[in-house]
């Protein structure tokens, strides 16, 4: 059975899960990166990035109709020999708001992002990058945010 | 009085362990999500002011910030007057369709000394200019430059905007797109 210790063991585990998931930054658009990409040498490889976007709200596509808008884009340092040959944006959606005049290119929702990477040279690599995106509901914008995120390339 | 059974007493620390993690779950998924709505944000303990809950009756802190042309701008050059400072961005849809309205209500009550200031948070000053060469203003505009922040906090969306009486204290904080009567109602507010 559970003893006193136990028990305030569990207590701690259930603070600790809590606690970590409250760390969790908030923000409007969620990226979820691939844990592992699997790579042959010299070759290319997809990695598929996911992005849920908070209900009510909206991203601006990667390329907005308006100048002064600003564009969702994901980059990829190159390291290792290993770079983006191409990034495949799915269709925007072309949205009329209240605030606007004319129908804004945005995405909604859940949205997959292949990343087309060249590769090099065999062996494990640690690739660096980032999401940047501007935040809008009917109501008001969020700043823009630029999410850091890692990506494990294994090259075979 | 006797013990209770060393069993009973072991459940009562799993039930407890069970609430105190139900309890802190659910703190953390009402966190979540409520960290996107301004109820969150006002409901942080932060003194800020665009961070905190009711701002009515704060002095509103001083600040000096440079226009577009980069002469510099003090909130103390408006002391006696009723301010109106919007914070906005040329990326913000919403703040552009209220600023036809705030020049129309500068207009409208420039005789009573109303100052409205236009607080750009872009983060270059090169796409206010750009956008103010399209769309001339004819209020103030200031470039944060993000200096602002320390005294006012960050704003959770833009537009906001507080209003700010003769005598140097707020009177309402307002976040996102309102109607021109309802700015135009806190406006008299002030003046």
């Amino acid at each position: 059975m559970v003893d006193r210790g136990q028990g305030v063991g569990i207590c701690l585990l259930g603070a600790m899960i809590a606690l970590g998931a409250i760390a969790q930054a908030p923000g409007v658009a969620h990226l979820q990166a691939p844990a592992t990409v699997e790579a042959r040498a010299h070759s290319t490889a997809t990695a598929v990035f996911q992005v849920a976007i908070d209900a009510g709200f909206h991203i601006q596509s990667n390329h907005p109709k308006l100048d002064y808008l600003i564009p969702s884009t994901l980059q990829i340092a190159p390291a290792d020999g290993i770079s983006v040959a191409k990034v495949a944006w799915p269709a925007a959606t072309d949205h009329k708001f209240s605030f606007s005049s004319d129908p804004l290119s945005v995405f909604e929702g859940t949205l997959k992002v292949p990343v087309t990477l060249k590769t090099g040279a065999a062996g494990a690599h640690t690739l660096h990058g980032s999401f940047r995106y501007q935040a809008c509901n009917d109501q008001l914008c969020r700043p823009p945010v630029t999410v850091p995120f890692t990506l494990r390339v294994d090259v075979r | 009085m006797s013990n209770p059974p060393a069993k009973a007493t072991a459940w009562n620390w799993v039930i407890i362990g069970i609430v105190l993690i139900g309890g802190l779950l659910y703190l953390a998924y009402s966190r979540r999500t409520m960290a996107n709505t301004p109820a969150a944000v006002a409901a942080t303990a932060s003194a800020k002011i665009l961070e905190t809950g009711n701002v009515a009756g704060r002095t509103a802190p001083a600040w000096t910030l440079e226009d577009v042309n980069g002469k510099p701008v003090s909130l103390a050059q408006f002391a006696g007057h009723p301010v109106v400072m919007d914070f906005w961005a040329t990326w913000c849809g919403p703040c552009q369709i209220e600023m036809p309205w705030w020049q129309q209500l500068q207009e409208q009550y420039k005789s009573q000394g109303l100052v409205i200031v236009g607080v750009s948070e872009d983060n270059s000053l090169t796409d206010v200019q750009k956008y103010l060469a399209k769309n001339p203003i004819n209020y103030q505009i200031v470039w944060d430059n993000q200096s602002i922040g320390a005294t006012y906090g960050t704003p959770f969306g833009l537009p906001t905007t507080l209003f700010i009486n003769r005598q140097g204290k707020i009177t309402e904080r307002v976040m996102g797109l309102e109607g021109k009567p309802e700015l135009d109602k806190a406006i008299r507010g002030i003046l």
